[in-house]
């Protein structure tokens, strides 16, 4: 048995065996990270969206009653009979 | 070791060949500075645009500018209107939704529409940088009967604002000009063309951090009668826009290859999408469209036409 062994280790096999292992590894490693990444920044997006889109919705409010004013104001002034 | 890294370093030069491209600069949305596409009434505008409709009176359609597939938003609340929905790009480079349909047969007061819209991009599900959407406003005005009416927008940056505002059109008469719910000055008799200090006009100082603005309306009541609406945003001065492509020109009306700024994800042509900065067009007698698109939601709008660039938004 520890012939054998020594034989693998001496023709090489074991460096590319190592090597194989430690890249298929390596691989496995950064899809799971990426997967992590993209998952983080799949939910940043979704979340960052949501608060943009309530910001919209408060802003609006106030900029209809200002328009509604200020356009009802500007037709009362047009309406108005000159003195 | 060296067939590992080389094993390794090659599969991660193929998985981030797929990534979008991360934009560095903040995001157009977070910096008040408004992107989203439109058209209505024949008027196409950039982040703001609006229209003013007789008696309040509907009609025609309002055109959200597609980019490839994404989601809108429309809120407006002068006019209940609350809509999201999803798009895919089929061909129209535009989402068209007649007034009508949307709000109905007529206004009884003045809406502003707020939109958001969210952009898809190729491969944007693997993208492992947040992805964001981007504003925009379109204004929806009454014009009473017999009054003439129109309707005008800028976007500016804090701190580099234009001095002079002026409201073109309008003859002699007495003039009213309100804003953010206030009247500013007083009504005076002025003659053309009204001429007036920027900073003047905003109702409790000019707002000096951007991501605000007014709608200001101007009536004027002479010889005739005027109601014009100009809507003034001021975006951040920390807003960084996206640098116009550099055109590589060919006699005999060739394809004219384009290169846009280096962090555009998304570029667009009349017929054409690119899941990157660069890509070509064929250069019509009518002119050529092009557009350019970040993930932060900045974007660039322009026009070409006889080998020069016309107009940059």
């Amino acid at each position: 048995m520890g012939k054998v062994i020594e034989l693998i280790f001496d023709s090489g096999l074991a460096k590319l065996f190592l090597t194989v292992a430690a890249t298929i590894g390596g691989i496995i490693l950064y899809k799971y990270l990426k997967k992590e990444e993209i998952n983080q920044a799949g939910n940043q997006s979704g979340n960052q969206n949501i608060g943009d889109k309530q910001d919209l919705i408060g802003g609006n409010k106030q900029q209809n009653d200002q328009a509604q004013s200020d356009s009802q104001a500007v037709d009362d002034f047009l309406k108005k009979e000159k003195p | 070791m060296k067939l590992f890294i080389i094993a390794l370093f090659s599969t991660l030069t193929a998985c981030s060949a797929l990534s979008l491209v991360r934009d560095p600069a903040p995001a157009s949305i977070d910096m008040g500075h408004k992107r989203v596409e439109t058209e209505i009434c024949g008027r196409q505008g950039v982040g703001e645009n609006g229209c003013v409709f007789p008696d309040g009176n509907l009609d025609g359609i309002l055109k959200i500018y597609k980019g490839v597939s994404g989601s809108v938003s429309i809120i407006g609340q002068g006019c209940s209107v609350d809509k999201n929905f999803h798009y895919e790009f089929d061909g129209n480079p535009w989402i068209e939704l007649p007034l009508k349909e949307l709000i109905g047969e007529r206004i009884d007061n003045d809406c502003v529409l707020d939109i958001f819209q969210y952009l898809k991009f190729y491969g944007d599900e693997e993208s492992p940088h947040p992805i964001r959407g981007m504003h925009g406003t379109v204004t929806l005005g009454t014009c009473p009967e017999g009054v003439v009416c129109n309707f005008d927008e800028e976007q500016v940056r804090a701190g580099w604002h234009p001095k002079k505002f002026s409201f073109d059109g309008a003859g002699e008469g007495d003039y009213l000009l309100r804003g953010c719910k206030q009247q500013i000055g007083n009504i005076t008799h002025f003659t053309e063309p009204f001429t007036i200090d920027f900073e003047s006009v905003w109702p409790g100082g000019y707002p000096l951090w951007g991501k605000q603005g007014c709608l200001f309306i101007l009536g004027v009541k002479g010889e005739n009668t005027y109601k014009i609406y100009r809507k003034v945003w001021i975006f951040k001065e920390e807003t960084i826009k996206v640098d116009q492509p550099s055109l590589q020109i060919k006699p005999n009306g060739s394809k004219i290859k384009f290169k846009g700024d280096q962090y555009v994800s998304l570029s667009t042509t009349d017929t054409n999408r690119f899941s990157s900065n660069q890509g070509d067009f064929v250069p019509s007698i009518d002119g050529n469209t092009l557009r350019f698109f970040t993930i932060q939601g900045r974007s660039l709008v322009l026009f070409f036409k006889d080998d020069k660039i016309i107009w940059v938004k």
